[in-house]
């Protein structure tokens, strides 16, 4: 046992020495389609504020957090900040994903990610929700796992700090 | 902004809660049916990314748990490529960034459109960077053995072993070239004694001809190692199980590497990750998709990569891939109208050996699979959205068949929602016949490649019922109708799906056809940081003829997030099930499960988790830690920085069928201790 992990410790602890590297990065364009068919590249939303949100219709904390976000989207996007909830949902429960957004009454964006394209690309884990948070230069401020009560406030003021004046 | 996230606790939770019968199971329906959310277990505010479904423990059939297998396909990506494609908004991206939003539509749409943006003139054009992402994923786990030695004193327990599983991915784009791979790791120690001075190994890793990549070398059984690189030992084993380059540009992207990739509803190919029961396959080859104009025409030809090391469960008497080839063609056409064509065809051919040379000879024999389909969606009818598919499945040898006679068969699926008033309507119907055949020789793999919509609660199926869903002659709808009571707030909902299961044999634990008819009802509610999702439903599977009597499900599943003060929140989970049988020659015992879970959170930041879990389901085979019949396991999970996520898991949970995504494997159950660390940056 001690041997075992003599070699195997020091082979994968170095990988943890990436993790300076995180933020600022530029982020990844995509190209999906919302629920009524229209085609989103992210990258024409070059110098507006963009909230991707991943979720599913079967993960309950993407649920409680959807109300808030869709609050965020109310109050901020006649400044330029942009809701894209991107739905994880697999093509079997496809046709699920735009009832479930028409009885909750939201009117964000939601895109389908239906060959895992995008969640791979910014979410490698798969954790749900996981939000990413693109600022007007087209770079990565936040990311971020998970929802708690409070997550939506401090959402909030980066999204405010980021929308500017 | 911090949420205890990571992967790791999560899976933890999905697969404890998969496994401990109750939770996890999040399902299609959760979308759907109810409480979906976090399966019972879940209390932290992360879900671990599963493909659609109820994961349901059904006592018998198939199963494993989800690895969070990162292999992401970065599919089309072309960085900074302002869009030039007519089916963009008029805003040009689609996403409609509506002025001011008017209230939510009752029930109906979506997205608003809105006026194009143009982009701030304070942005300065940037130099091209390159944008990486990775993910790092450590896992220590140490397995509680069950056996002892009853013939020495005190009947000491011997055979405990440690696991330790890494997993870690490097995802990045640069211009409009992107790129993907993912390392797993796995090695076993404390699995071999010796006796007489003799080595003894309780489980090896390996199944014979396995070989690492990093490690090349030929099973040598003298020396139980590899001959020629034997770097580290029989135990070890690394894998670079995905691996992928693309290139996006404006109107094509071509990967080559591993990739993902369903066609309409998953009726003739859905070869896509299943993290909630651990799968993790894809196509290893070549995908080219072109858009000209509003056509979107896909290819690709290649061989199915299944994932190896498992992220969540136990690893042992890892085999080798067995190289099935797949290729097909998928055509689209969008915006005649509100109306999107499509049409698509795969061929598939299996192989019964493992390995490269297999599958690669396979080339040359006929495809055991063509299957051919088309696709009809029709968005903003009115206040409707209607879609329909219909696929054809030809069988030129009799290998799916157990070569026995094989006949062709067909899919149909068809759904349409209805947008009225305060109420959503989602209506559902589907009739396969002989089409679960395409999947025949992947059981003992443990996926699938065509997962149709089964229509199913998930969360509650079991092994007799377990056989429904991968029915080859089968019938059936659902209607669900979610009343929008407090737009954003509170939802109630019921559903009735009805089934005529026309197969018997295979998986059937009945001798004659049965229809099943399953009501539910439920609600979802959030209010500020307040929440709670619930569902109550009965089951019936009611067999033809008086003496077959019916199979009865009553169950029920309950998630709530109770905030209490200055960051604090409960997270409470409860999931039941009570079972009645019919007649049928496999067993007779009712069984009664119930699982829950109580977490304590703190921003984000903390969480602790109980987990308790009840069956008396005979057909578990494993055995609880705090009596036969009941486990428990606590979970502390700490978030120290926000991109990295520490765990601490200590207790048991139950093995049994998990359902998630339209696929179901065995999961073994578990007790001992984990600890991991999970980070993404």
């Amino acid at each position: 046992m001690r041997s075992l992990l003599a070699r195997l410790l020091p082979l994968f602890t170095f990988l943890w020495l990436f993790a300076p590297v995180a933020h600022a990065a530029p982020a990844m364009d995509f190209t999906l389609y919302d629920v009524n068919g229209q085609q989103v590249h992210l990258a024409d939303l070059k110098g507006k504020v963009v909230v991707v949100s991943f979720w599913a219709t079967w993960c309950g904390p993407c649920k409680e957090e959807m109300p808030h976000l869709q609050a965020l989207y109310d109050k901020y996007k006649a400044k330029g900040l942009v809701i894209l909830s991107l739905s994880t949902d697999d093509v079997r429960t496809t046709s699920r994903v735009k009832p479930y957004i028409a009885s909750k009454g939201y009117t964000f964006p939601v895109l389908l990610d239906k060959d895992s394209a995008v969640v791979g690309l910014y979410n490698p884990n798969k954790t749900l929700p996981w939000t990413v948070v693109i600022d007007r230069s087209f770079q990565v401020a936040e990311q971020h796992g998970g929802y708690d009560p409070g997550d939506e406030i401090k959402l909030g003021e980066l999204v405010t700090r980021l929308l500017g004046p | 902004m911090t949420g205890l996230g990571g992967a790791g606790a999560q899976r933890w939770i999905v697969s404890l809660a998969l496994a401990a019968g109750g939770v996890a199971r999040a399902d299609e329906p959760a979308s759907t049916d109810a409480a979906s959310s976090a399966a019972p277990g879940q209390t932290a505010s992360v879900t671990q990314l599963p493909s659609p479904a109820d994961a349901a423990p059904a006592p018998v059939s198939s199963a494993a748990d989800a690895t969070s297998a990162p292999a992401a396909a970065p599919a089309n990506v072309s960085p900074a490529s302002p869009s030039t494609d007519p089916r963009s908004t008029p805003d040009a991206t689609g996403v409609t960034v509506a002025p001011e939003a008017p209230a939510p539509p009752e029930g109906a749409a979506v997205d608003v459109p809105a006026p194009p943006v143009p982009p701030t003139d304070d942005v300065a054009p940037a130099k091209p960077r390159p944008s990486f992402v990775f993910s790092e994923d450590f896992e220590l786990r140490w397995y509680k053995s069950p056996d002892s030695l009853p013939a020495f004193p005190d009947n000491p327990r011997v055979l405990d072993w440690f696991e330790q599983v890494n997993r870690f991915t490097i995802g990045g784009a640069f211009k409009k070239w992107t790129f993907f791979t993912q390392l797993d790791e796995v090695a076993l120690t404390g699995t071999t004694h010796f006796l007489d001075d003799v080595r003894v190994a309780d489980r090896e890793l390996l199944a014979p001809g396995v070989w690492s990549v990093l490690i090349p070398g030929a099973y040598d059984p003298a020396t139980q190692g590899l001959k020629g690189w034997d770097l580290f030992s029989r135990n070890v084993f690394i894998n670079m199980e995905k691996l992928r380059a693309g290139y996006t540009g404006k109107n094509i992207s071509v990967e080559l590497g591993d990739s993902y990739l369903a066609f309409g509803r998953g009726l003739s190919l859905a070869v896509q990750r299943n993290v909630e029961i651990d799968i993790d396959t894809s196509i290893q080859g070549v995908k080219v998709e072109a858009r000209p104009g509003l056509w979107d025409i896909t290819g690709f030809a290649g061989q199915l990569n299944r994932q190896q090391v498992l992220q969540d469960n136990r690893n042992d008497g890892l085999f080798g891939d067995r190289r099935h080839t797949v290729g097909g063609v998928r055509v689209e056409r969008y915006g005649l109208g509100p109306v999107n064509l499509g049409a698509h065809g795969v061929v598939y051919n299996f192989v019964t050996d493992e390995g490269w040379k297999s599958g690669f000879t396979n080339l040359k024999s006929t495809p055991d699979a063509v299957v051919g389909g088309a696709t009809v969606e029709a968005v903003g009818l009115g206040p409707t959205d209607w879609y329909l598919e219909g696929d054809g499945y030809a069988y030129p040898t009799a290998d799916l068949f157990g070569g026995g006679a094989h006949k062709p068969g067909y899919a149909l699926y068809g759904s349409g929602a209805v947008y009225a008033g305060k109420t959503t309507w989602l209506i559902e119907g589907k009739r396969f016949y002989q089409s679960e055949h395409v999947n025949a020789l992947l059981g003992s793999e443990g996926y699938e490649v065509a997962t149709a919509p089964t229509l199913e609660y998930e969360r509650g199926i079991t092994e007799d019922s377990s056989a429904a869903m991968n029915s080859n002659n089968i019938a059936g709808g659902r209607v669900r109708m979610d009343w929008t009571a407090i737009p954003g707030q509170l939802v109630p909902y019921w559903s009735v799906a009805v089934f005529r299961d026309m197969e018997i044999g295979g998986t059937h634990f009945n001798t004659v056809p049965e229809t099943i008819v399953h009501p539910l009802v439920g609600l979802e509610w959030t209010h500020n940081a307040w929440s709670a999702m619930a569902n109550i439903g009965y089951r019936n599977d009611i067999r033809d003829g008086k003496d077959g009597g019916s199979d009865r499900q009553l169950h029920g599943d309950v998630l709530a997030k109770i905030p209490v003060k200055d960051g604090w929140a409960f997270d409470l989970s409860l999931s039941t099930e009570w079972f009645r049988w019919g007649t049928n020659p496999v067993q007779q015992q009712d069984y009664v499960e119930v699982e829950s879970s109580v977490a304590l959170l703190y921003k984000g930041l903390f969480a602790f988790t109980w987990y308790t879990d009840t069956s008396t389901n005979p057909l578990i085979d494993s055995v609880g830690n705090l009596s036969r019949d009941v486990y428990g396991a606590g979970e502390l999970q700490i978030k120290p920085l926000p991109n990295l996520t520490l765990r601490a898991f200590y207790g048991a949970y139950k093995s049994g069928v998990r359902c998630a995504g339209g696929q179901c494997r065995v999961l073994p159950g578990f007790e001992g201790a984990r600890v991991s660390a999970t980070a993404t940056f």
